[in-house]
């Protein structure tokens, strides 16, 4: 935990003016005092830091820091939850086609199931893997 | 303020010479790698301000100050941040308060207050951690 407390001193910064701007583009904020702002500039830098080691760490320590390893590091660890959405997994398009077949696969067996009671309130996306479906078969 | 949307962006150049300093002097950063992170920071900041806004809330404060972030921090389990930040805060406080004995002998009563309340808040904050 020292050598943390080392980096936060005298290294590269971040400029406590833009962390600023994005700390009152939050809109339930209205003001932020300065000592808060300086604070969130500071664990920024550090949020920086520590999330690349981990995700070096992760790599095997490769000669190069990739993409791929830090969307590993932020789909494994629970605290980094809030970043899954912004960095999603990259996938290939192999594994794409095999997840939108399954997918298909498992609504056409739902469309099975309800098919009596047909609900209206289904969502598009059935109705247009079905519409595919028709003109495939047609 | 924030006027156009790149103003909520960091700057690549120091985003790109934190990634540098935190790992080995051989590693290359992708660039894919260097941007994510950078947006992944901003994301970060908003989250925790999210989080701080709501510590005001219940302190019925307009203001975001410091114990807020810490508190916030702590709650979205990036715990390990509060000792290097608590020395950063302190730091800080300590030249603002020369600063203000330096600059303001007599009209010192607006700025003595800010500070001593400040200074309640980093006496809570040690209390809390006992």
């Amino acid at each position: 935990m020292s050598d943390l407390t080392a980096e936060v001193k005298n290294k590269a910064h971040l400029p406590v003016s833009r962390i600023n701007t994005i700390m009152k583009s939050s809109s339930d904020v209205d003001t932020v005092n300065k000592a808060s702002s300086l604070l969130m500039c500071k664990a920024t830098e550090l949020f920086i830091r520590i999330l690349a080691l981990e995700a070096y760490k992760n790599a095997n320590h490769a000669k190069k820091l990739d993409y791929k390893h830090l969307a590993e590091v932020v789909h494994n660890e629970e605290k980094y939850n809030f970043l899954r959405d912004i960095m999603p997994k990259k996938i290939t398009v192999a594994e794409y086609k095999k997840i939108m077949a399954r997918k298909q696969g498992l609504e056409n067996d739902e469309k099975k199931d309800d098919e009596s009671s047909s609900s209206s309130s289904d969502d598009e996306d059935d109705s247009s893997s079905g519409s595919e479906d028709s003109s495939a078969s047609a | 303020m924030a006027e156009k949307l790149e103003d909520l962006n960091l700057p690549n150049s120091s985003v790109q010479k934190i990634i540098k300093e935190a790992l080995p002097d051989s590693v290359n950063i992708g660039k894919d790698a260097r941007s994510a992170l950078s947006r992944a920071a901003s994301v970060f900041v908003l989250y925790v301000t999210s989080q701080a806004s709501n510590e005001a809330q219940k302190g019925n404060r307009k203001t975001l100050i410091a114990k807020d972030v810490m508190t916030a921090l702590e709650e979205l389990e990036f715990d390990n941040f509060i000792e290097p930040l608590e020395e950063a805060l302190k730091e800080f406080k300590d030249s603002k308060v020369k600063r203000s004995r330096a600059k303001k002998p007599n009209g010192e009563s607006v700025a003595t207050e800010d500070v001593e309340d400040q200074h309640e808040t980093a006496d809570a904050d040690l209390k809390d951690d006992d």
